[in-house]
């Protein structure tokens, strides 16, 4: 989740006023963030993603105003035609249709802000442009291009121009392939014959959306008017996107100008600073927060988080929503924002008086009657991943693989299938304290995994319980002790068979069966045995090592 | 002081006891040769015993390293047979002078003899050579019938075998210093001797007097059954003696720590469930209103799955509500996320990211009023490092009514913390699938900050109509891991899964567990 980092004095450039970090510390969580680390001068704070208007210093100064009273209620931003045109190439349908411009005139840029913008923007490519695929921003220097502007799909080999950060005139084609953001991203364009492009009416190339820009309208620190166009795959997302950097833009002193698009089958004024507009029920309010606050309080809350709020005295309060939230989907966004103006903090916990009778989970319970039994007997227990390899799960154990869930994308050849037994955890454990006192006793329950084409997940969880001892003289006879009086402690009784296991030694193995006689059941079957050597030694060990598993029907 | 001393009487030992004995004998200090033959006790026992009454101040035990000096095979020949110089003097005695080159055959010298033999002739001042010939001196005519220093020593070796250095007679430490100057003839050895001296502690020990009767250890079967413990006495031990570990069976601090959760949970009255950790993306993302294009659901935080990699979906009445509440907000009153709803992403396999989907399937198939919890795990790919684990356990909860509010959600997960000995403060946060998403964050006074430590919020109307739930749901989550880091204090969360035997076996059970009314 994006981390915006920026100085006190930043902050209160915007707000026009100086707080104390300390109450700053305290408020910035209240309205929804996570401070991640500060000093005398600066401050690193996480917002969330539904939130990106606070992705920029101007959008925390606007909530902060609120919060801090200085200013609430609906921000009232001033938007004036600029005249100018955009006219949209039908050919982009298919590439990348929709596009959003705005004029930001009167900025005041210094190195500091220049690199807050480029953070903000790549913080918006990420969280609403999904990496730029789905929302790509472009801010040009306005004063350096002539009106009216196009958005056309151009020739990757008929058109040059010098991409930002270089000094030669290179081809569409020759960006994707050689410039460092050409080659990140050209994923996005490179299966279409023609790629995007943002000319000027000299055809001066602004940009090459999604890509990058051109060194042309590169900003300055002398830049004092700008162009920000927005490209992408979704309307409203770029619509999103275009609103909340220039409402930025607005909030810092800029005079917003909006632009005529003109796609070949309709005309659109972008920015569209129009509020939307929802209606609350009082009562749903108060009942889901579960405080009792009067319908003046709520409208109160909500121009303190920066809602036009009006009560209709009809047990609803109609809010009205600026261009740069996007995260009102719904009444209950609107509920939410009234218990954030109230403050988390003064919400009293309060238990429900809701009668229920608690009900152990008998897969769970099960656990502890296994668990005493195998503390009974000295055993401990032991914990692993259900992540495993086929190298631990079968080879080293002289097992052929079969059939069991795979990881397609593995963080590493360590883990790429879940677990079918827990003989190997037990084993990678008695590797990874080979040096520790012996005898050593241990344990683990757990689930394991298997394919089971019948359920709707296609898997089946099975419960097993393995034990392993080593120590210098661990035997058949140990383990089968161990095995009998487990299997007699849960009631049932023990029947044991031949069994060829290839990770024991041969003729020290047994097949087991717990049998509830009453019922004619087996209701526990599994295998014990000396460990074959040749496995013994696969995990390093140079002890007997004796070992059981047992799976639960 | 006579009550102490009593009982270190009744806990020594037979053999304590006789040294102790054997010391007032032999005037309160000896050697241990001297016990060892007095009491007729092996050397060992007295040596073990003694350092068992030095433990307890009773007696001193001096040592003192000494050389000792015994002869060589070389040494023992020459002891017997003469030294070279000596056979050579003898021969100048009876022929006066003899020529270099004959002092070999005539003498009897080996080889490797006449070079040394000649050298300590001449040092001893014997003989003179002049022009080749070897002349004896009116020294050496004296020495004849003389035994030089160096030979004394080698017969009193000789019949001695051993010889102490320590503070020896002048004529042995001559004899001595010039026997040293020779190669291989004499052996030098470094042997401890040891004095043992009765402190005054150990001297009112023996004033207040004690029996040297035959003293059982070990109550045997043997004794009980025959009676024979009435008229046997038994030693009282050292009790602060070195004692072997014993490590019992235990439980993995984990499963404490879970166990504790599942109890606090029970004790409200929930009913716990659980569910597969294979999901499909359906049940893990779709069903939970996020979006299909959401980070979260990216390869590069989630595991999919090879094997299988799709799996079936549940009936169609819910698929196609979701699908409506992702595409319209359906029926939900909600805008929905306004894109095509791919239902192919829905059925890919995945392990699931949180156990929310647990709720969810549970929301599906029991009406409200309800309360439930599940402990299971989790799945993220996380590389494995002291911070990160590709799986972890998470406990998930949810409160079904139509009474139940957010204030209610903040009381649950207070008594919930509060229980486990933490206080709690609740700020915003953002899930997709809950409104009035809140963190617990829990304050840590060493780091002097708050910690987030579990989600919480309202189910969404965009999930709850679909599964059919027609009252509000409060739910929260928690990772388990965390919490146990803080409660078992430790840093590296590997620790939990790659344990060490030894801090299994050491670390307390009631580590972990807050005994905190």
């Amino acid at each position: 989740m994006p981390v915006i980092t920026f100085d006190y004095e930043d902050l209160y450039q915007v707000l026009e006023t100086e707080i104390s970090p300390k109450k700053l510390i305290e408020l910035l969580p209240m309205i929804g963030s996570d401070i991640e680390d500060y000093d005398e001068k600066t401050i690193r704070v996480e917002f969330f993603p539904n939130r990106p208007d606070h992705f920029s210093v101007e959008g925390i100064a606007r909530t902060l105003k609120g919060f801090l009273e200085i200013e609430t209620g609906l921000p009232q931003y001033e938007i004036t035609n600029s005249g100018m045109e955009v006219e949209v190439d039908p050919d982009l349908e298919e590439i990348r249709p929709y596009i959003g411009f705005c004029v930001a005139e009167g900025v005041n840029l210094n190195e500091n802000k220049l690199k807050q913008i480029m953070e903000f923007q790549e913080d918006l490519h990420w969280v609403i442009g999904r990496d730029r695929k789905k929302v790509a921003i472009g801010i040009h220097n306005l004063d350096v291009i002539e009106p009216p502007f196009s958005y056309r799909a151009a020739d990757p080999n008929g058109e040059t121009f010098i991409p930002l950060d270089s000094v030669e005139e290179m081809s569409l084609k020759e960006i994707l392939q050689e410039h460092k953001k050409g080659v990140e991203y050209a994923h996005l364009i490179h299966d279409h014959n023609q790629y995007p492009l943002i000319v000027d009416s000299n055809n001066e190339v602004l940009s090459m959306p999604p890509i990058i820009n051109g060194e042309l309208t590169k900003l300055t620190e002398d830049t004092k008017n700008v162009l920000i166009d927005v490209t992408g795959t979704d309307e409203k997302a770029v619509n999103h996107a275009l609103n909340i950097i220039a409402s930025s833009f607005a909030e810092a002193g800029a005079q917003i100008k909006s632009l005529e698009i003109k796609y070949h089958d309709r005309n659109v004024t972008t920015p569209n600073f129009m509020p939307k507009k929802k209606l609350v029920s009082v009562e749903d309010a108060r009942k889901i927060i579960g405080v009792d606050i009067d319908e003046e309080s709520i409208v109160n809350m909500l121009e303190r988080v920066r809602l036009g709020a009006i009560n209709t005295k009809m047990g609803e309060i109609e809010v009205s929503i600026p261009p740069y939230r996007i995260d009102i989907l719904h009444q209950v966004d609107i509920i939410e924002n009234i218990a954030i103006g109230y403050c988390f903090n003064k919400i009293k916990p309060m238990m429900p008086e809701i009668s229920t009778v608690g009900k152990e989970n008998k897969w769970d319970a099960f656990d502890s009657i296994l668990r005493e039994i195998l503390i009974g007997l000295g055993f401990n227990e032991i914990m692993s991943l259900m992540l495993t390899n086929e190298k631990m799960h079968y080879a080293n154990l002289n097992l052929e693989e079969d059939e069991r869930v795979q990881v397609a994308q593995p963080i590493s050849v360590e883990r790429t299938m879940i677990r079918k037994s827990l003989l190997n955890g037990l084993m990678e454990f008695l590797e990874n304290n080979k040096h520790e006192e012996l005898p050593q006793k241990i344990f683990e329950i757990g689930d394991t995994v298997f394919i089971d084409n019948t359920k709707e997940t296609h898997i089946r969880m099975v419960k097993k319980l393995s034990g392993a001892v080593t120590h210098s003289s661990a035997n058949f006879t140990e383990i089968k002790s161990i095995i009998d009086s487990i299997i007699s402690n849960l009631g049932l009784e023990m029947e044991i068979d031949v069994y060829d296991h290839p990770s024991f030694i041969n003729g020290r193995c047994a097949l087991v069966n717990g049998i509830n006689k009453s019922k004619g059941e087996t209701q526990l079957k599994g295998f014990f045995g000396e460990i074959n050597p040749e496995v013994i030694t696969n995990f390093n060990l140079e002890y007997p090592v004796v070992a059981f598993e047992i799976e639960f029907t | 002081m006579d009550k102490e001393l009593q009982r270190t009487i009744n806990e020594l030992h037979i053999y304590e006891k006789k040294i102790l004995k054997a010391l007032k004998e032999l005037g309160y200090e000896a050697t241990p040769e001297k016990i060892s033959k007095f009491q007729d006790m092996d050397i060992k026992a007295v040596m073990s015993a003694a350092g068992s009454l030095e433990s307890k101040n009773l007696i001193e035990v001096h040592k003192v390293t000494d050389e000792v000096i015994s002869l060589s095979q070389t040494g023992k020949k020459y002891a017997k047979e003469g030294l070279p110089e000596r056979k050579i003097l003898l021969l100048l005695e009876r022929e006066e002078s003899v020529p270099m080159g004959q002092i070999k055959e005539k003498a009897q010298l080996e080889n490797s003899e006449v070079k040394i033999a000649i050298g300590w002739l001449l040092k001893k001042k014997w003989a003179s050579i002049e022009k080749g010939v070897v002349k004896i001196t009116p020294e050496g005519e004296r020495a004849v019938n003389e035994e030089y220093k160096d030979e004394a020593l080698l017969d009193k070796l000789l019949e001695k075998q051993k010889l102490l250095l320590f503070n020896p007679p002048q004529i042995i430490k001559e004899g001595f210093d010039i026997l040293k100057k020779r190669k291989g003839l004499i052996h030098i050895k470094k042997e401890p001797k040891y004095t043992l001296k009765l402190t005054n502690k150990g001297r009112k020990l023996l004033e207040m007097g004690f029996d040297i009767t035959e003293e059982a250890t070990q109550l045997t079967h043997e004794q009980l059954k025959t009676g024979s413990w009435k008229s046997l006495k038994y030693r009282g031990y050292d009790i602060k003696a070195e004692h072997p570990d014993f490590y019992p069976g235990k439980k993995h601090p984990l499963r404490r720590i879970i166990k504790e959760i599942r109890k606090t949970f029970l004790e409200m009255g929930f009913t716990e469930s659980r569910g597969t950790i294979l999901e499909s993306a359906f049940w893990n993302f779709d069903c939970l209103f996020q979006p299909q294009d959401h980070a979260a659901r990216e390869m590069q935080d989630t595991f999919y799955i090879k094997n299988p990699k799709n799996v079936q979906l549940p009936g169609t009445d819910l698929v196609a509500k979701v699908a409506d509440a992702h595409e319209t907000g359906g029926g939900t009153g909600s805008e929905g996320w306004g894109y095509i709803w791919n239902i192919d992403v829905a059925k890919q396999a995945v392990l699931r990211t949180h156990t929310t989907c647990v709720s969810a399937r549970f929301l599906a198939e029991n009406s409200p009023p309800l309360k439930m919890f599940s402990v299971g795990r989790v799945f993220r790919r996380e590389t494995i490092t002291y911070k990160h684990l590709p799986e972890f356990h998470q406990v998930e909860g949810i409160v079904a009514s139509e009474d139940i509010n957010f204030r209610n959600l903040l009381g649950i997960l207070k008594e919930f913390y509060h229980k486990l000995g933490f206080e709690v403060r609740f700020r915003p946060a953002y899930f997709p699938y809950t409104y009035l998403s809140t963190e617990c964050e829990i304050y840590l006074p060493e780091k002097e900050s708050w910690v987030e430590l579990g989600g919480a919020g309202m189910f969404r109307p965009e999930v709850l109509e679909p599964l059919g739930v027609e009252t509000p749901v409060a739910a929260f989550g928690l990772g388990i891991e965390r919490l146990a880091l803080k409660q078992l204090e430790i840093n590296d969360i590997r620790m939990l899964y790659k344990s060490d035997i030894g801090w299994l076996r050491k670390l307390p059970i009631t580590k972990g567990i807050s005994l905190d009314e």
